[in-house]
Protein backbone atom coordinates (compact mmCIF):
# COMPACT_ATOMS: atom_id res chain seq x y z
CA UNK A 1 0.00 0.00 0.00
CA UNK A 2 1.33 3.46 -0.84
CA UNK A 3 -0.28 7.01 0.30
CA UNK A 4 -0.34 10.65 0.36
CA UNK A 5 -1.29 13.31 2.76
CA UNK A 6 -2.48 16.59 1.79
CA UNK A 7 -3.69 19.07 3.71
CA UNK A 8 -5.43 21.86 1.52
CA UNK A 9 -6.61 23.87 4.80
CA UNK A 10 -10.83 22.49 4.58
CA UNK A 11 -9.24 19.02 4.85
CA UNK A 12 -6.62 16.64 5.52
CA UNK A 13 -6.63 14.20 2.44
CA UNK A 14 -5.21 10.74 2.20
CA UNK A 15 -4.80 8.81 -0.62
CA UNK A 16 -4.44 5.29 -0.75
CA UNK A 17 -3.30 3.24 -3.18
CA UNK A 18 -3.18 -0.62 -3.63
CA UNK A 19 -3.89 -3.17 -1.42
CA UNK A 20 -4.69 -2.14 2.03
CA UNK A 21 -4.34 -5.84 3.66
CA UNK A 22 -2.29 -7.84 6.68
CA UNK A 23 1.09 -7.11 4.41
CA UNK A 24 0.12 -3.37 4.37
CA UNK A 25 1.53 -3.04 8.13
CA UNK A 26 4.54 -0.56 8.38
CA UNK A 27 2.97 2.02 5.63
CA UNK A 28 -0.20 1.70 7.38
CA UNK A 29 1.91 2.44 11.25
CA UNK A 30 3.92 5.76 8.96
CA UNK A 31 0.84 7.08 7.98
CA UNK A 32 -1.14 6.94 11.40
CA UNK A 33 2.59 8.91 12.53
CA UNK A 34 1.87 11.71 10.12
CA UNK A 35 -1.93 11.70 10.95
CA UNK A 36 -1.42 11.98 14.63
CA UNK A 37 0.06 15.76 14.23
CA UNK A 38 -3.85 16.85 12.99
CA UNK A 39 -5.99 17.73 15.72
CA UNK A 40 -9.88 18.76 15.45
CA UNK A 41 -9.99 18.09 11.45
CA UNK A 42 -11.76 16.73 8.67
CA UNK A 43 -9.66 13.59 7.39
CA UNK A 44 -10.84 12.31 3.49
CA UNK A 45 -9.44 9.11 3.02
CA UNK A 46 -10.11 8.51 -0.86
CA UNK A 47 -10.01 5.12 -1.70
CA UNK A 48 -10.73 5.28 -5.50
CA UNK A 49 -6.84 4.18 -5.71
CA UNK A 50 -7.21 1.07 -3.63
CA UNK A 51 -7.80 -2.26 -5.42
CA UNK A 52 -8.46 -4.42 -2.74
CA UNK A 53 -9.02 -4.27 1.56
CA UNK A 54 -9.62 -7.50 3.50
CA UNK A 55 -10.44 -7.86 7.50
CA UNK A 56 -6.97 -6.98 8.31
CA UNK A 57 -7.05 -3.82 6.59
CA UNK A 58 -10.45 -2.67 7.69
CA UNK A 59 -9.03 -3.06 11.00
CA UNK A 60 -6.36 -0.21 10.68
CA UNK A 61 -9.30 2.07 9.54
CA UNK A 62 -10.68 1.79 12.91
CA UNK A 63 -7.38 2.37 15.03
CA UNK A 64 -7.06 5.12 12.68
CA UNK A 65 -10.21 6.42 13.45
CA UNK A 66 -10.02 5.76 17.35
CA UNK A 67 -6.80 7.70 16.81
CA UNK A 68 -8.09 10.46 15.43
CA UNK A 69 -11.20 10.87 17.38
CA UNK A 70 -9.28 11.35 20.18
CA UNK A 71 -7.61 14.66 18.50
CA UNK A 72 -10.98 15.61 18.12
CA UNK A 73 -10.78 14.38 14.20
CA UNK A 74 -13.48 13.05 12.02
CA UNK A 75 -12.81 10.18 9.18
CA UNK A 76 -14.84 9.77 6.28
CA UNK A 77 -14.14 7.00 3.20
CA UNK A 78 -14.60 8.41 -0.43
CA UNK A 79 -14.90 6.96 -3.73
CA UNK A 80 -13.95 3.11 -2.64
CA UNK A 81 -14.07 1.20 -5.97
CA UNK A 82 -17.21 -1.48 -6.17
CA UNK A 83 -15.24 -4.51 -4.78
CA UNK A 84 -13.85 -2.10 -1.82
CA UNK A 85 -17.43 -0.87 -1.49
CA UNK A 86 -18.94 -4.42 -1.31
CA UNK A 87 -16.13 -5.58 1.43
CA UNK A 88 -17.33 -2.47 3.44
CA UNK A 89 -21.31 -3.17 2.79
CA UNK A 90 -20.41 -7.09 4.17
CA UNK A 91 -18.92 -6.02 7.00
CA UNK A 92 -21.79 -3.04 7.74
CA UNK A 93 -18.68 -0.33 8.05
CA UNK A 94 -20.84 2.32 7.12
CA UNK A 95 -22.35 2.04 10.75
CA UNK A 96 -19.04 3.49 12.00
CA UNK A 97 -17.88 5.36 9.02
CA UNK A 98 -19.40 8.11 6.36
CA UNK A 99 -18.83 6.51 3.40
CA UNK A 100 -19.23 8.66 -0.01
CA UNK A 101 -19.01 7.27 -3.34
CA UNK B 1 -5.10 -23.10 -19.70
CA UNK B 2 -7.29 -25.07 -21.56
CA UNK B 3 -7.55 -27.66 -18.65
CA UNK B 4 -9.14 -25.16 -16.67
CA UNK B 5 -11.23 -23.64 -19.04
CA UNK B 6 -12.83 -26.51 -20.60
CA UNK B 7 -16.46 -27.54 -20.66
CA UNK B 8 -17.39 -29.78 -17.83
CA UNK B 9 -18.17 -33.24 -18.96
CA UNK B 10 -22.27 -33.80 -18.98
CA UNK B 11 -22.36 -35.51 -16.29
CA UNK B 12 -20.25 -32.78 -13.96
CA UNK B 13 -17.48 -35.57 -13.19
CA UNK B 14 -14.10 -34.15 -13.82
CA UNK B 15 -11.82 -35.50 -16.47
CA UNK B 16 -8.70 -36.78 -15.55
CA UNK B 17 -5.25 -35.71 -16.25
CA UNK B 18 -1.79 -36.80 -15.45
CA UNK B 19 -0.10 -33.63 -13.30
CA UNK B 20 3.45 -33.46 -14.93
CA UNK B 21 5.79 -30.70 -13.20
CA UNK B 22 7.40 -28.75 -15.76
CA UNK B 23 10.76 -27.10 -14.23
CA UNK B 24 13.88 -24.76 -15.76
CA UNK B 25 16.73 -26.29 -14.48
CA UNK B 26 18.05 -29.92 -14.76
CA UNK B 27 16.05 -31.68 -12.04
CA UNK B 28 17.90 -33.81 -9.67
CA UNK B 29 17.27 -37.46 -8.78
CA UNK B 30 15.83 -36.32 -5.97
CA UNK B 31 13.34 -34.26 -7.10
CA UNK B 32 13.19 -37.20 -9.86
CA UNK B 33 12.85 -39.84 -7.44
CA UNK B 34 10.04 -37.42 -5.67
CA UNK B 35 7.88 -37.03 -8.53
CA UNK B 36 8.19 -40.75 -8.95
CA UNK B 37 6.70 -41.74 -5.69
CA UNK B 38 3.83 -38.73 -6.05
CA UNK B 39 3.29 -40.24 -9.57
CA UNK B 40 3.83 -37.03 -11.46
CA UNK B 41 5.96 -36.70 -14.42
CA UNK B 42 8.85 -34.29 -14.82
CA UNK B 43 10.06 -32.43 -17.65
CA UNK B 44 12.70 -29.88 -18.10
CA UNK B 45 12.33 -27.15 -20.40
CA UNK B 46 9.86 -25.08 -21.90
CA UNK B 47 6.50 -26.34 -23.39
CA UNK B 48 7.97 -26.80 -27.33
CA UNK B 49 6.57 -30.45 -28.28
CA UNK B 50 3.55 -31.92 -27.27
CA UNK B 51 2.28 -30.73 -24.40
CA UNK B 52 1.27 -32.77 -20.92
CA UNK B 53 -2.10 -32.70 -19.78
CA UNK B 54 -1.62 -31.12 -16.99
CA UNK B 55 1.30 -29.07 -16.66
CA UNK B 56 2.22 -27.20 -13.33
CA UNK B 57 5.13 -25.00 -13.60
CA UNK B 58 7.49 -25.25 -10.42
CA UNK B 59 10.63 -23.08 -9.47
CA UNK B 60 11.46 -19.89 -6.97
CA UNK B 61 8.37 -18.15 -6.29
CA UNK B 62 8.48 -14.62 -8.44
CA UNK B 63 5.44 -12.44 -9.74
CA UNK B 64 6.82 -14.16 -13.30
CA UNK B 65 6.92 -17.34 -12.49
CA UNK B 66 3.81 -17.47 -10.26
CA UNK B 67 2.37 -15.68 -13.25
CA UNK B 68 3.59 -17.89 -16.04
CA UNK B 69 1.94 -20.92 -13.92
CA UNK B 70 -1.37 -19.20 -13.53
CA UNK B 71 -1.65 -18.51 -17.20
CA UNK B 72 -1.59 -20.78 -20.14
CA UNK B 73 -0.40 -23.52 -21.08
CA UNK B 74 0.18 -24.19 -16.91
CA UNK B 75 -2.38 -25.48 -14.60
CA UNK B 76 -0.63 -23.50 -11.67
CA UNK B 77 2.38 -23.05 -10.20
CA UNK B 78 4.42 -24.77 -7.35
CA UNK B 79 7.35 -23.06 -5.61
CA UNK B 80 10.13 -25.41 -5.22
CA UNK B 81 12.29 -24.59 -2.01
CA UNK B 82 15.25 -26.53 -0.88
CA UNK B 83 13.76 -29.95 -0.72
CA UNK B 84 12.30 -29.77 -3.96
CA UNK B 85 8.40 -31.20 -3.69
CA UNK B 86 8.55 -32.26 -0.34
CA UNK B 87 5.57 -30.08 1.97
CA UNK B 88 3.52 -29.48 -1.19
CA UNK B 89 -0.10 -30.64 -0.50
CA UNK B 90 -0.94 -34.00 -2.09
CA UNK B 91 -4.49 -31.40 -3.09
CA UNK B 92 -2.24 -29.27 -5.39
CA UNK B 93 -1.67 -32.23 -8.12
CA UNK B 94 -5.41 -33.85 -7.00
CA UNK B 95 -6.34 -30.29 -8.29
CA UNK B 96 -5.24 -30.34 -11.35
CA UNK B 97 -5.78 -33.66 -12.35
CA UNK B 98 -9.35 -33.02 -11.98
CA UNK B 99 -9.07 -30.29 -14.26
CA UNK B 100 -8.44 -27.20 -11.87
CA UNK B 101 -5.71 -24.63 -11.31
CA UNK B 102 -3.17 -24.76 -8.15
CA UNK B 103 -0.94 -22.78 -6.58
CA UNK B 104 1.61 -23.71 -3.39
CA UNK B 105 3.86 -21.14 -2.16
CA UNK B 106 6.13 -20.52 1.04
CA UNK B 107 4.76 -18.30 3.46
CA UNK B 108 7.14 -15.16 3.07
CA UNK B 109 6.32 -15.64 -0.62
CA UNK B 110 2.85 -15.27 -0.46
CA UNK B 111 3.40 -12.54 1.51
CA UNK B 112 6.07 -10.78 -0.83
CA UNK B 113 4.35 -11.21 -3.65
CA UNK B 114 0.73 -9.68 -4.66
CA UNK B 115 -0.86 -13.06 -4.14
CA UNK B 116 -4.42 -11.99 -4.04
CA UNK B 117 -4.23 -10.07 -7.29
CA UNK B 118 -2.20 -12.52 -8.83
CA UNK B 119 -4.68 -15.80 -8.40
CA UNK B 120 -7.59 -13.65 -8.61
CA UNK B 121 -6.70 -12.01 -12.19
CA UNK B 122 -6.18 -16.23 -13.23
CA UNK B 123 -9.75 -16.97 -12.04
CA UNK B 124 -10.93 -14.04 -14.18
CA UNK B 125 -8.70 -15.29 -17.49
CA UNK B 126 -9.18 -18.96 -16.84
CA UNK B 127 -12.97 -19.48 -15.08
CA UNK B 128 -15.69 -18.46 -17.95
CA UNK B 129 -18.97 -17.22 -16.71
CA UNK B 130 -18.34 -15.76 -13.20
CA UNK B 131 -20.45 -12.57 -12.81
CA UNK B 132 -19.13 -9.57 -12.34
CA UNK B 133 -20.59 -9.34 -8.31
CA UNK B 134 -19.52 -13.32 -7.77
CA UNK B 135 -15.96 -12.11 -9.14
CA UNK B 136 -15.95 -9.41 -6.21
CA UNK B 137 -17.02 -11.98 -3.37
CA UNK B 138 -14.58 -14.32 -4.22
CA UNK B 139 -11.45 -11.86 -3.88
CA UNK B 140 -13.25 -10.44 -0.80
CA UNK B 141 -13.28 -14.31 0.45
CA UNK B 142 -10.17 -14.59 -0.94
CA UNK B 143 -8.48 -12.48 0.74
CA UNK B 144 -9.64 -12.93 3.82
CA UNK B 145 -8.63 -16.69 4.18
CA UNK B 146 -4.71 -16.22 2.59
CA UNK B 147 -4.97 -13.36 5.33
CA UNK B 148 -6.09 -16.22 8.37
CA UNK B 149 -3.60 -18.84 6.24
CA UNK B 150 -0.20 -16.81 6.60
CA UNK B 151 -1.53 -14.79 9.83
CA UNK B 152 -2.93 -17.07 11.92
CA UNK B 153 -2.20 -20.39 10.64
CA UNK B 154 1.32 -20.96 9.27
CA UNK B 155 2.60 -17.99 11.63
CA UNK B 156 0.33 -18.89 14.36
CA UNK B 157 -0.26 -14.95 15.35
CA UNK B 158 -3.36 -14.23 17.68
CA UNK B 159 -5.79 -11.78 16.62
CA UNK B 160 -6.36 -10.35 19.58
CA UNK B 161 -3.05 -7.85 19.51
CA UNK B 162 -4.49 -5.65 16.73
CA UNK B 163 -6.90 -3.38 18.60
CA UNK B 164 -4.64 -0.29 19.79
CA UNK B 165 -2.07 1.18 17.59
CA UNK B 166 0.51 -0.21 20.58
CA UNK B 167 -0.58 -3.39 20.15
CA UNK B 168 -0.83 -3.34 16.20
CA UNK B 169 3.11 -2.35 16.37
CA UNK B 170 3.69 -5.72 19.12
CA UNK B 171 1.74 -7.31 16.09
CA UNK B 172 4.26 -6.25 13.40
CA UNK B 173 7.17 -7.24 15.40
CA UNK B 174 5.76 -10.69 16.58
CA UNK B 175 4.70 -11.20 12.52
CA UNK B 176 8.60 -10.08 11.28
CA UNK B 177 10.07 -12.64 13.86
CA UNK B 178 7.95 -15.13 13.09
CA UNK B 179 8.92 -14.51 9.04
CA UNK B 180 12.77 -14.57 10.10
CA UNK B 181 12.03 -18.43 11.66
CA UNK B 182 12.56 -20.46 8.94
CA UNK B 183 10.34 -23.48 9.88
CA UNK B 184 7.14 -21.42 9.79
CA UNK B 185 8.37 -19.08 6.63
CA UNK B 186 8.86 -22.10 4.88
CA UNK B 187 5.21 -23.50 5.61
CA UNK B 188 3.58 -23.31 2.51
CA UNK B 189 0.09 -21.42 1.61
CA UNK B 190 -1.92 -23.27 -1.04
CA UNK B 191 -5.02 -22.15 -2.64
CA UNK B 192 -6.86 -24.61 -5.34
CA UNK B 193 -9.22 -23.73 -7.53
CA UNK B 194 -11.73 -26.00 -9.48
CA UNK B 195 -15.21 -26.17 -11.14
CA UNK B 196 -17.83 -28.04 -9.37
CA UNK B 197 -20.16 -28.80 -12.60
CA UNK B 198 -21.35 -25.91 -14.54
CA UNK B 199 -22.53 -23.98 -11.88
CA UNK B 200 -20.21 -23.49 -8.79
CA UNK B 201 -16.64 -22.95 -8.20
CA UNK B 202 -14.56 -24.33 -5.50
CA UNK B 203 -11.55 -22.53 -3.85
CA UNK B 204 -9.64 -24.23 -1.07
CA UNK B 205 -6.86 -22.19 0.77
CA UNK B 206 -4.98 -24.58 2.81
CA UNK B 207 -2.34 -23.81 5.37
CA UNK B 208 0.25 -25.84 7.55
CA UNK B 209 -0.42 -24.69 10.92
CA UNK B 210 -2.43 -26.15 13.90
CA UNK B 211 -5.99 -25.61 12.53
CA UNK B 212 -8.71 -24.48 14.45
CA UNK B 213 -12.76 -25.19 14.79
CA UNK B 214 -14.34 -23.59 12.17
CA UNK B 215 -17.38 -23.82 13.51
CA UNK B 216 -16.49 -22.40 17.07
CA UNK B 217 -15.17 -19.27 15.41
CA UNK B 218 -18.52 -19.08 13.17
CA UNK B 219 -20.39 -19.16 16.25
CA UNK B 220 -18.84 -15.62 17.44
CA UNK B 221 -19.88 -12.78 15.99
CA UNK B 222 -17.36 -9.58 15.67
CA UNK B 223 -19.12 -6.13 17.04
CA UNK B 224 -19.99 -3.64 14.34
CA UNK B 225 -16.48 -1.57 15.76
CA UNK B 226 -14.26 -4.71 16.24
CA UNK B 227 -11.21 -4.34 14.85
CA UNK B 228 -10.17 -8.18 14.40
CA UNK B 229 -12.34 -11.12 14.43
CA UNK B 230 -14.63 -10.53 11.67
CA UNK B 231 -12.90 -12.34 8.61
CA UNK B 232 -14.82 -15.53 8.55
CA UNK B 233 -17.79 -14.09 9.30
CA UNK B 234 -17.34 -11.83 6.08
CA UNK B 235 -15.92 -15.25 4.14
CA UNK B 236 -19.61 -16.78 5.32
CA UNK B 237 -21.29 -14.28 3.99
CA UNK B 238 -19.75 -13.78 0.80
CA UNK B 239 -19.84 -18.02 -0.29
CA UNK B 240 -21.99 -20.00 -1.35
CA UNK B 241 -20.94 -22.99 1.33
CA UNK B 242 -17.77 -22.88 3.60
CA UNK B 243 -16.84 -26.01 5.47
CA UNK B 244 -13.22 -26.64 6.49
CA UNK B 245 -11.11 -29.94 6.14
CA UNK B 246 -8.17 -31.10 7.91
CA UNK B 247 -8.58 -29.65 11.33
CA UNK B 248 -9.55 -26.67 9.85
CA UNK B 249 -6.40 -26.02 7.87
CA UNK B 250 -7.84 -26.07 4.98
CA UNK B 251 -11.03 -23.58 4.30
CA UNK B 252 -13.42 -24.73 1.31
CA UNK B 253 -15.09 -21.77 -0.20
CA UNK B 254 -18.27 -22.51 -2.81
CA UNK B 255 -19.29 -20.47 -4.92
CA UNK B 256 -21.93 -19.99 -7.04
CA UNK B 257 -21.05 -18.37 -10.74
Amino acid sequence: MQFRVKDDGTAVHVSLEGQLNFAANEDFQALLGQLNNFKNRKVVFEMSGLSHIDSVGLGLLYIAREDLAEGGSSISLVNPRDNVFRMLELTEAHKTFEIKR
Amino acid sequence: MASVMSVPSPDCRAIERRPCLVVEAAPSEDLAAQCRALGIDLRQGDMDGEAPSAPVLGGAGTTETVRAGLGSPYCGFVELGAEGVVGIGLRCFETVRGGGMTLSLQTTTAYRLETLELVAQAIRANFTGISQDTADLMEISLAEALSNAVIHGNLGIPSHLRTTTEGFIQFQKLMHARMADPTLAGRRVEINVQARGPDFIGIAVSDQGNGFDLSAKLAHTAKATAKNGRGLCLIRKATHSLHGEDGGRTLVMTFAR
